[in-house]
């Protein structure tokens, strides 16, 4: 992956697996595995948006619980600002984390219900020891404010705050650690449509103000595409296409990315001739406990040829920096 | 009972409704004052955000309201000519499932998961018909291939959680047709599903609309969805209807501030290099208490053009264009 870009990774993620092993019966013994996540590449630049775009199942969010550690990853390396990230001692991690902080889906289940918002946002300050107990409530303030709440919100627990709201204390408290890079999974889809605009713009700026490095994981392409600087698609826990979010846009190559694109319905006139003249994917992704062989889109492909059903695809630099993993790239 | 203002094209004609419901802390009023039709054949799209009452609405033509603490408390809702409102639980048992069928969000929860899906789609039959076991069964492998389910004769004999979402999404579809229902109410049918499986399920609502002769009421609160498959659109909020139109109409020609928040709050494919990067145009502040609503427009504590009228008198829903009504004092 030879670009310009590569110059400064802020992260860089090599051949990254994550198998959960299947276990049943009394003796307990290891069936199979779910292929969570298979092999995937990617890096992301000092103050740049990555886009981790695919449907559920994909192993969008494994990826993001094993970067920031939530998961011990099978295989595979992550080096984060120099440092190797996985499968790390508890007390490295810890560490490591402050700097590498996830924004959750569920603004609902990621808030401690018992807790006010001072105590959220506080417990944080406290573990990892950033301020003086005496500038607590002066940090926890200046955070409420960073996130466009109001001070006097602290007092609060999160059952008194809408959605939009909670989601702006979940990004409170990572905001807390000072990180470099957020793990944003999902942030917006829990959000009514007319709130979701409104912690999109926070993110951005806050993205800006603080020179942060973004994962962006989500379903919504649209989403994706308006925040991200660059976007991969996953499909089946790999990474079937990397590019610019304008080359994935206007010159998708992977089969898989061109049919997302179609299948977005776009809030727009004429729709429903749209919908008629549209080629459309048939089936359903299959198990990531049995994945076919050879390339695992082939079961869905238009393009498909015997070389990919038996094979794996490998990738292919289309452009510097647009990689492709398909047999035929390009070919509509 | 019959009304003569309802025309020969007009196959459900709401007035009036309001469904309140009575809870400890006050009355909910969940819909106020909904007006609208929708016509033999054609798909009418009901948008809105949680709890602008569109699934109330619907539940409220079912029916289906728990009350207490529920009540559907004005109104009249006629149906082929007759006034639902009227019928008696048995009458209306007879409705349901036969002339107006309903399929929900989540297939997972609205399927039973101890029968199997060929006794679930076959219950229509034996209720409404009076068929026999073996009969329905038969039926019901017509149906599951008639929505596009591989191997029918195996899947009849499936339970609900050895199929994928969009699998069981086209039961619940099966299910919800299998009487030829004249009417079909869809409430976020693919909020739960992918896009590329969201984008099969619309062809196939558009599909049987047409072959059957179908009405379609579309709740969602996509606007993509919206846009690809309905005519016409009702926009919902908090518990009223603030526009209705045709659905291009809607996209080239917004009237109502909310409606045009919705559409600008949204990222479009695309739209990032055709206009270059801009933040996303927020809808500020939220939905008001349904409990305690304000006097005057409901929406004017968001409303960016806002004026002291709009705080004191509430605007009624007229006509601008043909065909087209908006509740705002400053349209048109």
């Amino acid at each position: 992956m030879a670009s310009k870009m590569t110059d400064d990774p802020m992260l860089q993620v090599e051949g990254l697996k994550m198998h959960f092993p299947i276990i049943k019966g009394v003796v307990r013994r290891q069936v199979g595995s779910v292929f969570a996540v298979d092999g995937v590449n990617f890096h992301i630049n000092k103050g740049e948006t990555l886009g981790l775009v695919g449907e559920s199942g994909c192993g969008k969010t494994t990826v993001g619980r094993c970067l920031i550690g939530l998961y011990r990853s099978t295989a595979g390396s992550i080096i984060f600002e120099g440092r190797e990230v996985i499968n790390q001692s508890r007390k490295k991690m810890v560490t490591l984390r402050r700097r590498m902080q996830m924004i959750f889906q569920d603004p609902y289940s990621s808030l401690n219900p018992r807790m006010r918002v001072r105590d959220i946002i506080g417990e944080v300050l406290k573990v990892h020891g950033l301020v003086e107990p005496k500038n607590k409530t002066q940090r926890i303030a200046e955070l409420l404010d960073q996130v466009g709440l109001k001070s006097d919100f602290a007092a609060r627990y999160p059952h008194e705050f809408s959605g939009g709201q909670r989601q702006r204390i979940g990004i409170a408290r990572a905001l807390a650690m000072e990180p470099r890079i957020l793990v944003a999974d999902e942030p917006v889809s829990a959000l009514d449509v007319s709130v979701q605009a409104q912690v999109i713009n926070l993110l951005e700026r806050l993205k800006q103000d603080l020179n942060l490095s973004m994962l962006m994981i989500s379903h919504d392409l649209s989403v994706v595409e308006h925040v991200a600087d660059r976007i991969a698609v996953m499909y089946l826990g790999k990474i079937v296409e990397t590019g610019s979010d304008r080359d994935l846009y206007n010159n998708p190559h992977h089969p898989y990315t061109h049919a997302l694109l179609e299948a977005i319905p776009q809030p727009r006139a004429g729709g429903r001739a749209r919908r008629q003249s549209r080629k459309l994917l048939g089936g359903d992704v299959p198990s990531p406990i049995d994945p076919p062989r050879g390339c695992y889109f082939h079961p869905r492909c238009p393009r498909v040829e015997d070389q990919c059903k038996r094979d794996n695809p490998p990738m292919v630099e289309v452009s510097p920096g647009h990689v492709v993993s398909c047999f035929f790239p390009g070919k509509k | 009972m019959m009304n003569q203002k309802t025309t020969e094209q007009t196959l459900l004609s709401i007035k009036n409704l309001s469904t309140y419901f009575h809870t400890p802390e006050g009355v909910i009023r969940a819909v106020e004052g909904v007006n609208f039709d929708i016509l033999k054949g054609a798909c009418l799209g009901v948008l809105g955000e949680s709890g602008c009452g569109k699934s109330v609405t619907a539940l409220s033509i079912m029916q289906l309201i728990p009350s207490p603490p529920g009540e559907i408390s004005s109104g009249s809702i006629q149906f082929a000519g007759k006034d639902l409102l009227r019928f008696s639980s048995r009458q209306m048992r007879s409705i349901r499932g036969k002339e107006i069928s309903m399929i929900f969000q989540e297939p997972m929860t609205s399927l039973n998961p101890v029968y199997t899906v060929g006794n679930q789609i076959g219950e229509t039959y034996r209720i409404h018909e009076g068929l026999d076991a073996r009969q329905a069964k038969e039926k019901s492998i017509e149906m599951l291939s008639l929505v596009g389910i591989p191997s029918p004769q195996k899947r009849v004999d499936e339970y609900p959680h050895q199929l994928s979402g969009g699998m069981r999404q086209r039961v619940m579809i099966a299910m919800a047709i299998g009487c030829q229902p004249k009417l079909l109410i869809a409430d976020e049918p693919t909020t739960a599903l992918d896009v590329t499986i969201q984008a099969q399920i619309l062809d196939l609502m558009a599909g049987l609309q047409e072959e059957m002769g179908m009405s379609i009421m579309m709740i969602t609160h996509d606007l993509g969805v919206i846009a690809e498959i309905s005519d016409k659109v009702v926009v919902m909020y908090a518990g009223q209807v603030v526009e209705q139109s045709s659905i291009d109409e809607l996209f080239k020609h917004p009237l109502h501030p909310y409606s045009r928040g919705l559409l600008n709050s949204i990222p479009k494919l695309g739209d990032k290099f055709v206009r270059g990067k801009q933040p996303l145009r927020e809808i500020s502040g939220q939905v008001p208490d349904l409990i305690n609503l304000p006097s005057g427009c409901l929406f004017a504590s968001r409303c960016p053009k806002v004026e002291k009228k709009c705080l004191e008198n509430v605007p009624q829903l007229i006509e601008i264009a043909p065909g087209h009504d908006v509740r705002c004092w400053l349209a048109g």
